[in-house]
């Protein structure tokens, strides 16, 4: 790497170049990160506006809205948009994308060509999700389950195709952030130097990479039974259907921690940055992302309760699942611990890790609840398990990775957004976010199944709170949207550090240079070493030298 | 807000009693947890916002007391949990030997039970449940109170799931396998029944009820099926307990459902979805009921279950009867 060191003003990464090819074939990590970020953002609209709808419909006990069908496929579509294209791109892609490299003082990711491929795979994934949907759609549910899904009409065939696709993009991504984190880390930077977001992210990329190639065998066999009825799972052609979710779970579950690992990285970040401290915990965080990682690899039977799945595996991944609580606990107690004796800034980042830590706490210990086999017995496939997954994906993956915007947004537009606005759009979208899906837990353990488009009238109240929450949570999502682009359109000037951060994407301009960095960073200390003597934090560039 | 009554629907299974003690104690566990680590979160910020003056001399990063207690705090409780949780579903999953057994079938979109003691059957769909409700008689799945109960449960199309949530029952019914479930009511009432495996347009409308009678009323209910079924076939009666009336309308003005209108429909020619023709006649209805994804009807989808081995050769020639005389008294055949 040059270590030219002349200060004069290069233009930034989003001025380098002009043209809409210099987008669409750039091989900077910050511009595909850039692009990610519309990609998921676009999706993430669409994704929403349709549980939206599926919210209306379920305003009244009868169906009246839209017709069995159309809701059906709406709520397919829901699913496999906010899995596929939007939570499992969301932080690795984005955040990742744009973070990873300057962290780690680099100039870019290890294979930067590769890097671009993932994001036209991503693409061609998510384009045969669309052409599926306008050729006339399917009506599945996101997990394909057979014998529906291989015997229901529609251009099932396709979608999977695009699940298949998309799986790729994953792999190569993680592929692509293992490789950069194990070569490319800047001299001094050892890994108890690195980040806590490294670490995360280096955890999911390890279960992109060996979880996903299971996914893409499993819905390449679903594809060939749609279409030339091989028998694997359909047991009129002496096939099990038990088998299939043995394989779509043996991937799906340990996706959950592929979403939930990188919030898990963004909010150790946040938490330290935005209390001005060292972190509570560094090395019981960073090496609880790998047994998370390694653990939830082992719990996918916990899915399949009530399946007919034999007692005894029954009984061994109940027991298996409680150990992924473990981890998790330890790294809640951390980030709380984290605030003892800081220097608490109440920003809008910070606001985000206390809307994360209430909503996936709330969602960890209803995970608990189901984890105990005779009272999954009851819940599953319920509303209780749907708020449960919610609280977890969006509570806390999606609100981790809105923070982890708020927090990092000056950095890749160099502007920033209204704070005040930003903060009290934070509470609106908590309690919005409360009154959506708290009453789903109540009519999910009351008895009401999940995938219903008319439900008994006993549920209606309930239902009708979680209607209203979830318009309320719509509008307040979209006037985050709107102030986050105002922002990096017009808001005021940001400076290379508006968080006092001491890990090295600070050390650069905002928005960034193409290159990253002017010469080549080095590490002699901490990410989080604050001084924790009697002076008073202030300033720039702290506890590291250049 | 602490009560099991709050969360779940009143518990009537002699199964499953106590079960939801470890739904409250986890209620408990995690109303605590959130009040000790919101209440530490909400504190700290007070105390230590930006601005405000206190000491910030060595912040701890490491502690070795605290964090031990914390990683066993955890682990005592979910080891609790574990256990609990295991003990009361090998309990609920464990049929007694004595146990009356009822076969389930699950199909798109209503459920068959069968009393292979007594040899009758009992077909739960929705216009079948509001006549007999209508009646005064007992509606869905009936069982005796206070005898146990063991569910034999399959599908003849994809994979649905019995869920009664008065009893904490649930299990997926599957193709080509048997699963069970099993109870044992305690109290006399009627008690919902929802299909919990997603299976399609009308997965929320296979639901019933499971109607708990006393043994006296259970034997009258028994018999009088039996005195039904030994009379002879109706047409109209078969294609009520087919369920064919949840997606044929019969009437000349009924509004299009999942299936096409069967209102003089016989001796029409239909187009396919491969864009030919059919002749209806008996053949082509006979092969549309056995097997219905050969010849489906243009605007349709290949949604209706095969009832290839369901029907007794007496019922398809009723059926077939039946299904010829619709709409042809308004001299619409033809």
């Amino acid at each position: 790497m040059s270590s030219l060191d002349s200060r004069s003003p290069e233009p930034s990464y989003l001025g380098a170049s002009r043209g809409i090819r210099s987008w669409l074939f750039t091989v900077d990590h910050k511009r595909i990160g850039v692009m990610y970020l519309v990609a998921t953002t676009i999706f993430m609209m669409f994704g929403g506006i349709l549980a939206g709808v599926l919210r209306m419909e379920l305003f009244t006990a009868a169906g009246d809205l839209v017709d069995p069908d159309a809701y059906n496929r709406m709520f397919t579509l829901h699913g496999s948009i906010m899995v596929f294209l939007v939570i499992i791109p969301a932080a690795p892609a984005v955040i990742g994308n744009f973070v990873l490299p300057l962290m780690l003082g680099a100039r870019d990711v290890a294979f930067p060509r590769l890097n671009l491929a993932s994001f036209h795979i991503y693409l061609a994934g998510a384009a045969l999700l669309l052409l599926a949907m306008i050729l006339g759609s399917f009506d599945t549910g996101w997990t394909f389950y057979t014998p529906y899904s291989t015997s229901t009409s529609g251009p099932v065939a396709w979608a999977l195709t695009g699940v298949f696709i998309l799986g790729f993009s994953s792999i190569l991504t993680g592929l692509n952030f293992i490789v950069t984190i194990h070569k490319m880390r800047a001299p001094g930077m050892s890994w108890f130097r690195m980040p806590l977001l490294l670490w995360a992210l280096y955890a999911t990329s390890a279960v992109q990479l060996l979880a996903t190639p299971v996914l893409a065998i499993t819905v390449l066999l679903l594809v060939l039974e749609r279409t030339i009825g091989v028998g694997i799972f359909d047991p009129a052609l002496g096939g099990d259907p038990i088998l299939f979710q043995h394989f779509f779970w043996f991937y799906s579950h340990p996706a959950v921690y592929i979403m939930i690992l990188p919030a898990f990285g963004i909010v150790s970040e946040m938490v330290a940055v935005h209390a001005q401290r060292p972190i509570f915990g560094y090395k019981g965080i960073a090496l609880s992302s790998l047994s998370i990682a390694i653990v939830g690899s082992l719990v996918w039977g916990h899915h399949m309760f009530t399946s007919g799945q034999s007692i005894y595996a029954s009984v061994l991944f109940s027991f298996l699942t409680f150990f992924v609580a473990i981890p998790t606990a330890i790294k809640v107690f951390s980030w709380v611990a984290t605030l003892y004796r800081g220097d608490i800034q109440i920003t809008p980042p910070m606001m985000y890790v206390f809307t994360f830590l209430a909503l996936f706490m709330i969602g960890g210990l209803t995970g608990v609840v189901l984890g105990a086999l005779s009272l999954d017995v009851h819940l599953h496939d319920t509303y209780f398990v749907v708020a449960h997954f919610h609280y977890v994906m969006m509570g806390g993956a999606i609100i981790a990775y809105i923070g982890g915007l708020h927090h990092w947004w000056p950095k890749i537009f160099g502007r920033m957004y209204p704070k005040r606005l930003a903060s009290i759009t934070s509470v609106l979208v908590f309690v919005s976010f409360n009154m959506t899906f708290f009453p789903m837990f109540l009519v999910g353990s009351r008895g009401m199944p999940r995938r219903y488009y008319e439900y008994i009238a006993t549920f209606e109240s309930l239902n009708q709170i979680a209607t209203v929450g979830a318009l309320l949570l719509g509008t307040s999502l979209f006037l985050t949207l709107g102030y986050l682009i105002w922002g990096a359109l017009y808001g005021p000037a940001a400076s290379r550090n508006p968080w006092n951060g001491l890990s090295l994407e600070w050390r650069t301009e905002s928005p960034p240079i193409e290159h990253n960095f002017h010469g080549q960073p080095t590490v002699s200390g901490g990410p989080y070493d604050y001084p924790v003597g009697p002076e008073i934090p202030s300033g720039d560039g702290i506890g590291v030298s250049a | 807000m602490f009560e099991a009554d709050f969360w779940l629907p009143e518990s009537v299974n002699a199964l499953a009693a106590g079960s939801d003690d470890l739904f409250v104690f986890i209620l408990w566990v995690t109303v605590v947890s959130l009040v000790l680590v919101m209440g530490a979160m909400l504190w700290f910020v007070f105390r230590y916002r930006s601005g405000k003056a206190a000491n910030r001399l060595n912040p701890p990063t490491h502690h070795l007391g605290l964090e031990v207690t914390w990683t066993v705090i955890p682990t005592i409780i979910l080891f609790i949990v574990f256990f609990w949780g295991t003990r009361d579903y090998v309990r609920m999953s464990v049929p007694p030997a004595s146990a009356l057994e009822i076969r389930v079938t699950g199909q798109k979109w209503f459920w068959t039970f069968d009393y292979p003691e007594a040899g009758v059957r009992v077909q739960a769909t929705q216009a079948l449940d509001e006549q007999r409700a209508l009646e005064g008689s007992p509606v869905g799945l009936v069982v005796p109170v206070g005898v146990p109960v063991k569910l034999v449960g399959s599908s003849v199309d994809v994979i649905h799931s019995m869920f009664i949530p008065a009893f904490r029952v649930k299990k997926d019914v599957l193709p080509n396998r048997y699963t069970t479930a099993t109870f044992l009511a305690t109290e006399e009432g009627e008690f919902d029944l929802f299909c919990a495996e997603y299976c399609g347009t009308k997965h929320s409308g296979m639901i019933t009820k499971v109607t708990v009678v006393s043994e006296e009323d259970f034997e009258v209910f028994i018999d009088e099926l039996k005195e039904v079924s030994e009379g002879p076939v109706d047409g109209a009666t078969v294609f009520a307990q087919g369920g064919c009336a949840g997606c044929h309308g019969v009437t000349r003005d009924a509004p299009p459902g999942v299936g096409p209108s069967l209102h003089g429909l016989y001796g029409r020619e239909e187009r396919l979805t491969t864009g030919e023709f059919v002749l209806v006649d008996e053949n082509y209805l006979r092969e549309s009921i056995v097997n219905p994804m050969a010849k489906i009807v243009e605007g349709y989808g290949p949604v209706m279950p095969a009832y290839v081995g369901r029907l007794s050769e007496e019922e398809m020639t009723a059926l077939m009867l039946y299904l010829k005389g619709l709409g042809a008294e308004d001299g619409a055949a033809l």
